[in-house]
């Protein structure tokens, strides 16, 4: 019997965001080991009880960020066992790769239904970091495993990613909201798509989004770089920005959890079974 | 043909940028004609990049030895005791190099394959790389050459990005400077830092081992071709035309990034297994530099059989395979018996050859005891010289002449604090860095904890679970550069040894890279012997472990940076400085925060503003009185600082520089919370060029009244200089500077002119 | 006026193309091409004088060419007919476009704000496909479509056509 959860974080070539990853399943209680692209046997033989695609540029994002590895033989078992229902997290790269193997939104099993094209902003083209907010869909609070314990607040993440921009061909704009999970919003909470509050002018503001059981989560910002209160810049406004003063000022500051740690804990919620 | 004609010949014909004197010198050790493998190898060695021959005798003067230091300048990047944690010591890894020609001619390659070579000279000696940083120098994007040097600035940034981004390196930010005096060659400095367990550093030689076991030579990476030959000796040569540069090479993060993944596992194993190894990675020179080297360094010979080196280009001569600067290759020095299981972690576990068509590892070489350096290459000797000569190298003392700009300050000096305040936040050096930032992952291996512009300083937490922060920065002013080389040097280091300290953290190292024009001018000696002498008045003034002083563990000269008229570059030496704090949740950012609190000045201000933001961008006039460098207030200016840290009651500090105490506030006021916007309102009315504009070195730090009363016999170099307001502006009685209506053009300006090519004023 | 189209490649080794390969290679090796190379493709909408106009922006800005790295030449779009050529190859062309493009609206911006008499310009990446003799245009133009279009997980790589246009010249007529 396996005494805590085992979250499987995919190391494809070009990943780069598996160690802190890695380090953040295992900072909310769960177990967490790191498979190589080649390793789907080992990976399949130790029955993961959940599954991290990490943010980078796997395959230097070649033709087309995700498209590689997407193709990549551990994808199908990735793919098979979201099927069967189990938590699936893409982060980044890992969202791109899972909108590229068609597992969200998933309407027809395995079409691939959504892109995650280029950033498109006025007079700027290539790369874009910095922090956004978003906040949960009401849907997504119920369904996702990944967004359980994330509420209604305004949520402040990093991004950092040149194709985020979720897209949707016209037949299916009527149907996208019911996969929305997380949506770019202001400060204050306020969605909008001007930049840089929606920062890449994703369709419906979309930061992430989710197949139709929620299990699935493909998400462009790094709730791993936000895991810790420290990891936040000292100029957050709102709610997150007070909490981050006063973990300062308690002296609390090296242990105090950030909004990026909700997506984590959540997961460690959901397999309690405390939902 | 006698040899010397024959010398002669070779030497036009390959293009070479050695000597016929140098030549003569290689024929002498080798007792004939040299091959041409021999050619090439000992121009790369003999090569003002590789053998330092016009300024090691210079480099002597820098302080490298401190009780801190574990690896000094001389293998592929510095080493100094950083933490202890877990039971384990921790030390920090840095090297500092230049990439700028190659930059100025091929901006994405250049700039891309500058992190890729820094960051290779930190991995090989076993570390993990955690922060890069750029210092990057380019011409006026409004002037003469603007068009081109916007495009050289667009390009730089892009391979940065590229490069960094996708191989997980997080950027920790440098600094961007525009000169004219860079029109024709942009300065792209970089720095590379990482940690690794003390018991697990890895030297670049074959370890003594090797005497009594037989030892192979294993290449790893990307298969050779023939696009970075002749590297080495190009970054040495004027910039003449462009055509001849096919000499910089393609970068490849990506298969970088597979490369470090699989080297670790590789350093892993050898380690596990009690194995003693030799680890090097390919720059300048090639398979013939790392070979050659492994094997001297740890005095022996080596064979190596080219025939067996994995190429992309078929019937390639022997040496350009020796000798290309293909990226994304090691050299590793392993027993003969386990070299197969290393070869299967490359090429099976983590399947190179499938990632990369032709990349893997492959033995190519034995470890001989015999001290020759012998290559074969179908069939035959291509090269046989005895090892000592390739890494003897060779010394030049060059002639200086000095030339002191002369000092001529303004007439008048106007002094309007909302107008100029504008302009400066306006101009090109005050503008807002935010948007080169924003195309640079500053997050990625989740322990950073200040991003570029949040603090002065980069903080991280590199090591998971440790408090030990890092803070680290890189500067250089060209301004002050032209105006006297010698204060280059020393505000260098104390620009740096500032921002480092304005977090609370403790210098204990640096880095310097010397960027100057052709050392043959007994001018641009000159320069660059004063600003050697800078670096090393202030290291030895600004040390802060005990007598030490701030030891140089790594660096880099680059000469040749010049136009094709013949014109140098502003003396540019560029000095990063990296420190630590015992417990980062104490480290400063730059933000107000309290309205109320008040705003210490540390450091008297002074009438030395040549150079300075305000000249240049409010009077339009250089000036010639520059700060002076007054090391020992310097010092205690810093000590103040770190004291307050100590004690928890600077809630912001910022360190005085280009455009003096109004531009630093007005930086601290834009940084502060957009739900808590704050500002300065300075005590005095008193409308002085000289308080306001003067780059004096000082700080600003805002504590609290109850903090400011406690502290008992304040140092003279302290003075109130005024409050915290909860209004977002810049103001004194009599003026006052609303700055939400320049936030935006503030923000936007480099983005504006560089990106957009939005360039009518 | 008409428009002017450029297709720049790299004088090394194009990885993209490298990895497009090895995949096909990998994962469709019955549909896989004997060649495959890869091209930047610009489109100059309306240039004042024609090639000169488009020839003088390609030698301003080194961010479209780089010389040092990268070779142009004017392609006249789809009308040179893919097909068996002179090295017995049948060679098929197809064009990928996004459809909301910033590099194209900002160069589009760029070039209108400075004095380059031009409508607009339009990137794209053009792939260009090589199928030893012994298949018929028509089969080929199949499996490069098959090849190009994603629409599933195991169907397509180098194209989503979610976000993407992707243009094949009309059939070969012979």
């Amino acid at each position: 019997m396996k005494s805590a959860p085992l979250v499987a974080v995919i190391q494809f070539p070009g990943s780069n965001c598996e160690y802190e990853t890695a380090r953040a399943v295992r900072s909310s209680g769960m177990e967490s080991c790191i498979y190589r692209w080649n390793q789907w046997r080992e990976l399949k033989n130790s029955r993961p009880d959940a599954y991290v695609l990490p943010g980078g540029f796997s395959f230097q994002d070649r033709i087309r960020a995700g498209a590689v590895a997407a193709k990549e033989r551990i994808m199908d078992l990735v793919f098979s066992e979201a099927a069967d229902g189990k938590p699936v997290l893409g982060i980044c790269n890992g969202a791109q790769i899972l909108v590229e193997s068609g597992m969200v939104p998933g309407w027809e099993k395995g079409r691939i239904e959504t892109a995650l094209a280029a950033n498109h902003i006025s007079g700027r083209s290539g790369y874009l970091s910095g922090w956004i907010f978003l906040r949960t869909t009401a849907r997504a609070q119920q369904i996702c495993p990944w967004l359980g314990m994330t509420g209604n607040g305004v949520i402040p993440l990093p991004i950092a990613h040149a194709e985020g921009r979720f897209v949707f061909s016209e037949e299916n704009h009527y149907r996208a909201e019911s996969s929305a999970a997380l949506k770019y919003c202001d400060a204050k909470g306020t969605e909008s798509s001007d930049y840089p509050i929606n920062p890449n002018g994703s369709f419906l503001n979309l930061a992430g989004v989710m197949n139709e059981h929620g299990n699935v989560l493909a998400m462009m910002p790094h709730p791993e770089r936000a895991f810790w209160m420290w990891q936040l810049p000292p100029w957050i406004p709102g709610e997150w920005g007070d909490r981050r003063d006063k973990s300062l000022s308690s002296g609390s500051h090296a242990a105090a959890k950030g909004p990026g740690s909700m997506f984590f804990m959540s997961l460690a919620d959901y397999f309690r079974g405390e939902r | 043909m006698n040899l010397r004609d024959e010398l002669k010949e070779a030497i036009r014909h390959r293009s070479l940028a050695m000597t016929l004197e140098e030549a003569e010198k290689l024929a002498g050790y080798v007792g004939r004609m040299p091959t041409p493998l021999e050619l090439h190898l000992f121009d790369t060695m003999w090569s003002e990049h590789c053998s330092y021959k016009s300024s090691r005798s210079l480099l002597k003067l820098l302080p490298t030895h401190a009780s801190s230091v574990v690896v000094g300048p001389g293998e592929d990047a510095g080493i100094v005791k950083f933490t202890e944690h877990d039971g384990y010591s921790w030390d920090l890894v840095v090297a500092h190099e230049s990439h700028n020609h190659p930059s100025q001619v091929l901006p994405v390659e250049g700039a891309a394959t500058g992190i890729g070579g820094i960051v290779r000279d930190v991995y090989c000696m076993g570390a993990r790389v955690t922060g890069s940083l750029d210092l990057l120098r380019f011409g006026d994007p409004l002037g003469n050459s603007g068009e081109k040097t916007r495009a050289i600035c667009r390009g730089v940034v892009e391979g940065i990005w590229k490069y960094g981004n996708a191989l997980g390196v997080p950027n920790l930010g440098g600094d961007t400077r525009f000169h004219r005096g860079y029109d024709d060659n942009c300065l792209v400095n970089v720095v590379s830092l990482g940690f690794v367990r003390h018991d697990r550093i890895v030297h670049s030689f074959v370890p003594a081992e090797a005497h009594e076991e037989q030892y192979v030579l294993i290449l790893v990476g990307k298969p050779t071709d023939d696009t970075g030959f002749g590297g080495a000796t190009f970054a040495s040569a004027d910039l003449e035309d462009e055509s001849e540069k096919g000499a910089v090479q393609v970068a490849d993060p990506f298969l970088k990034r597979v490369l470090s993944e699989a080297n670790m596992n590789v350093l892993d194993f050898l380690f596990e297994r009690g194995i003693k190894f030799g680890f090097k990675d390919l720059g300048a020179g090639g398979i013939a530099c790392v070979t050659s080297e492994l094997a001297a360094h740890g005095n022996l010979g080596i064979e190596v059989n080219l025939d067996l080196v994995p190429v992309s280009i078929p019937d390639l001569p022997s040496e350009v395979i020796a000798c290309a600067e293909t990226q994304e290759r090691y050299g590793l020095a392993v027993p003969k018996r386990i070299a197969a299981e290393v070869l299967d972690i490359y090429n099976e576990k983590y399947e190179m050859p499938r990632l990369f068509p032709g990349a893997g590892a492959t033995v190519i070489g034995t470890f001989t005891a015999e001290p020759f350096y012998r290559v074969l290459h179908c069939g035959r000797e291509v090269a046989n010289t005895p090892v000592e000569y390739i890494t003897e190298g060779i010394i030049y003392d060059r002639d200086w002449k000095p030339s002191p700009a002369s000092v001529i300050e303004p007439d008048s000096r106007p002094c309007d604090p909302p107008e100029d305040l504008k302009r400066m936040l306006l101009s090109l050096d005050g503008a807002s860095r935010s948007p080169v930032w924003s195309y640079y992952d500053s997050e990625v291996q989740g322990s950073t904890h200040f991003r570029p512009g949040e603090a002065d300083a980069c903080v991280t937490v590199p090591i998971p679970g440790c408090r030990a922060g890092l803070a680290v920065s890189g500067d250089g002013n060209p301004w002050i550069g032209e105006l006297d080389p010698f204060l280059a040097g020393a505000h260098a280091v104390g620009e740096a040894v500032r921002n480092v300290v304005a977090t609370g953290a403790t210098p204990i190292a640096a880095t310097d890279c010397l960027n100057y024009g052709n050392p043959e001018k007994a001018d641009v000696f000159w320069q660059f012997r004063r600003g050697v002498e800078g670096i090393a008045a202030a290291c030895r003034e600004l040390g802060f472990e005990g007598e030490d002083p701030l030891p140089i563990v790594s660096g880099n000269v680059s000469f040749y940076n010049q136009s094709s008229q013949g014109g140098a570059i502003p003396p540019s030496p560029i000095v990063a400085v990296f420190g630590r704090i015992d417990d980062f949740t104490k480290s400063t950012d730059i933000s107000l925060k309290t309205p109320g609190d008040l705003v210490i000045l540390v450091g008297e201000r002074m009438d030395e503003l040549g150079g300075s933001l305000y000249y240049r961008t409010c009077i339009d006039h250089r000036g010639g009185r520059v700060p002076a460098f007054r090391g020992k207030l310097e010092r205690e200016m810093a000590l103040f600082v770190l004291r307050c840290c100590e004690a928890g009651i600077s809630k912001a500090v910022h360190d005085i520089s280009d455009g003096g105490m109004i531009l630093a506030a007005a930086e601290m006021a834009i940084t502060s919370r957009p739900d808590a916007r704050r500002g300065i309102l300075f005590d005095t009315d008193e409308m002085d060029p000289v308080l306001l504009y003067s780059e004096t070195p000082g700080y600003l730090i805002e504590m609290s009244q109850e903090s400011w009363n406690a502290i008992e016999s304040k140092p003279g170099f302290l003075s109130v200089a005024g409050k915290v307001t909860d209004e977002f502006s810049i103001a004194a009685p009599g003026w006052k500077m609303d700055l939400l209506e320049i936030l935006e053009d503030h923000a936007s300006r480099l983005d504006r002119i560089i990106w957009r090519e939005e360039i009518t004023e | 006026m008409k428009d002017v189209s450029i297709i720049v490649s790299l004088k090394s080794p194009d990885p993209a193309a490298m990895t497009a390969m090895s995949t096909f290679r990998r994962i469709y090796p019955a549909k896989c091409p004997d060649s495959l190379l890869r091209y930047d493709h610009w489109r100059f909408m309306n240039p004042g004088q024609g090639t000169e106009t488009v020839s003088g922006i390609v030698s301003r800005y080194h961010d479209i060419v780089n010389p040092n790295k990268q070779t142009w030449s004017y392609i006249d779009e789809f009308s040179k007919p893919s097909g068996p050529s002179d090295d017995g190859m049948v060679w098929i062309d197809v064009l990928v476009t996004d459809r909301i493009d910033s590099v194209s609206e900002n160069w589009t911006a760029i070039l209108r704000r400075s004095s380059c008499e031009i409508e607009g310009v339009l990137c794209s990446v053009l792939w260009r496909f090589g199928f030893a003799s012994g298949i018929s245009c028509d089969d080929a133009r199949n499996r490069v479509l098959d090849l190009t279009a994603s629409t599933y997980r195991d169907h397509g790589l180098l194209a989503n056509p979610v976000s993407q246009k992707i243009d094949l010249p009309a059939p070969l007529l012979i």
